[in-house]
């Protein structure tokens, strides 16, 4: 039997409860992130301009949804049992031990606020059946499907996210 | 238009439907990539793990240097595109799959191109097919699509 036939495909479909984020949105968080993608939208970072908007106020870009949810570096989150935890855990035992992202997809319902409280869920979409053979070493493909909802449980956007964890390849180069 | 990466929202007015063709080409535009991006980005984003800012971790990884990280090029590649369009519309949804990585000390190149317009019940859409190369290669492909905001909430602002 396959890795994947053994002890992956277990995974396939589990879902995990919902996460709340440690922050809420906030004007702060908003600024560092436009100051690194340049977006001068004053939507984000011109509250009066913003009150006056169709948006009412000061509203996060679509694209930190995810960024909302991270874990904190310290004091460690205790997070619930992930199935994509174990997934992990059991790729690296057998030598797939580096992580590197290939695809990201959101859609958007509405613009978090800011004072939204993001939480998340996350189900395990997708693992390959079998390794595949790419420039930094064999890989497995791991896909997640991640659920955004706001503080009223009403959802702000989903995202499906793959990410391979590679067996590092000693002659394989990066770029 | 501004043909700068950052646009000055107050100075240009938002794109309106009627501007927009199918395979108008958006700006090229480039960001020149350095460490300082690569690094404030990952933190931006929330993202800790180390091959993103810790040049040692990402060689054991097989990589020459650190590498940005895929949330920071989704917000690269969203802003290339709202810049382009302005506050009249709202990203509805954003898709890309990374290629060569951005280490630094390489420029990054984004081109676009409207591959779609159309509306329905829920409004009305634009599609943007993105990519971005950098010095080593192709660095990402991708799709977002926009929503025009309703005109009553377009003369707000």
């Amino acid at each position: 039997m396959s890795l994947y036939q053994e002890q992956l495909a277990q995974f396939v479909g589990d879902e995990s409860p919902m996460i709340e984020s440690v922050d809420a949105v906030c004007p702060q968080m908003i600024r560092h992130w436009v100051e690194v993608m340049q977006d001068t939208n004053p939507a984000y970072t011109d509250p009066d301009w913003a009150a006056r908007s169709r948006h009412v106020g000061t509203v996060a870009p679509a694209s930190m949804l995810q960024a909302w949810t991270l874990s904190p570096l310290w004091p460690t989150k205790e997070l619930p049992a992930l199935p994509i935890a174990r997934l992990d855990e059991i790729l690296a035992e057998h030598g797939f031990t580096e992580v590197v992202a290939t695809n990201q997809s959101q859609e958007i319902v509405r613009l978090a606020r800011a004072g939204d409280v993001v939480s998340f869920n996350i189900r395990l979409a997708d693992v390959t059946e079998t390794p595949k053979k790419t420039r930094l070493g064999l890989a497995y493909f791991v896909t997640m499907e991640y659920c955004f909802v706001d503080q009223h449980g009403d959802l702000l956007g989903t995202q499906s996210f793959t990410y391979m964890r590679y067996k590092p390849d000693p002659e394989g180069t990066r770029a | 238009m501004s043909t700068e990466w950052m646009r000055d929202y107050l100075k240009y007015d938002s794109l309106s439907w009627d501007a927009i063709e199918q395979d108008d080409e958006l700006p090229t535009l480039v960001r020149e990539v350095d460490a300082t991006l690569v690094v404030v980005g990952a933190i931006a984003s929330r993202d800790m793990y180390p091959v993103h800012h810790d040049r040692e971790f990402a060689q054991r990884a097989g990589a020459p240097d650190v590498f940005m990280n895929i949330l920071t090029t989704n917000g690269l590649m969203a802003t290339y595109v709202t810049n382009w369009c302005g506050h009249g519309w709202d990203l509805a949804s954003n898709s890309l799959r990374l290629m060569v990585p951005n280490f630094p000390g390489t420029k990054m190149t984004a081109s676009g191109r409207v591959a779609r317009k159309w509306s329905d019940d829920g409004g009305r859409y634009v599609e943007i097919s993105f990519s971005a190369d950098n010095d080593r290669g192709p660095h990402c492909t991708g799709s977002a699509i926009i929503r025009e905001a309703a005109s009553e909430d377009r003369s707000a602002a």
